[in-house]
């Protein structure tokens, strides 16, 4: 079993703490973990995605929404999905 | 006139948001409402001049806005707004951002349930809103 860094500990009890004083449902030590674990892959995906959109913008990618199109592409999606209009 | 401006990542966000939306709740009029709902609330913040919010977990310079359950992460940029995220806060948002979740979901104060419950009468004339056109077309076929 790997030893657990001491930042990543310090997190695991401030998640803890918030969870507590959330007052959110009474968790089990091993449930804690899982949700932690699962809270910890959400910052990980946000901070990635961030940081694509940060570079886009940077090499002048963004430009004004064409709503219209966008709902095209959602449309045809929910459509393949068998979801009707 | 300022510019607003959306990186492919925010409009995938939406996208993707759109898209669960429309599959969770099964009607596609209702996703493309909130998605009109969402690109106006950025105008109108832009129009306004409403305050720019900042979160330290946030990349520097970005500033967020939230449209019901929904936050749109953005950078302001002489004057031009450019959407970096838009993100459902109640499923997506990392618990760091508990002050986020807070606004959204309150502590039991009696201003708190005051808010929740405006919240809930707006989501409510919104899906009596929705519901009007499939009542009328039953009416039609009965």
């Amino acid at each position: 079993m790997s030893t657990v860094q001491s930042t990543e500990f310090n997190q695991f009890c401030d998640f803890l703490v918030q969870i507590r004083n959330s007052g959110a449902a009474e968790l089990t030590p091993e449930q804690s973990v899982q949700r932690f674990r699962e809270e910890q892959e959400k910052l990980r995906i946000w901070n990635e995605r961030n940081a694509i959109s940060q570079a886009q913008a940077d090499r002048g990618e963004a430009k004004p929404l064409d709503f219209d199109a966008l709902w095209n592409r959602v449309s045809q999606r929910l459509a393949e999905r068998g979801v009707a209009k | 006139m300022a510019n607003i401006t959306w990186t492919p990542l925010a409009e995938t966000d939406l996208e993707e948001i759109l898209e669960y939306i429309g599959v969770s709740e099964g009607r596609p009029e209702t996703a493309r409402r909130i998605g009109d709902e969402i690109r106006r609330a950025v105008e109108e913040h832009l129009q306004i001049g409403a305050p720019h919010k900042r979160h330290a977990d946030l990349p520097a310079r970005w500033s967020y806005l939230m449209h019901k359950r929904w936050l749109i992460a953005y950078e302001l940029r002489g004057g031009d707004l450019s959407v970096r995220r838009v993100v459902d806060a109640s499923r997506d948002l990392p618990k760091q951002f508990e002050q986020w979740q807070h606004a959204l979901f309150p502590p039991k104060t009696q201003q708190a349930h005051v808010v929740a419950l405006r919240i809930i009468a707006r989501e409510l004339a919104d899906a009596i809103q929705d519901a009007r056109p499939q009542v009328l077309r039953l009416r039609t076929f009965v």
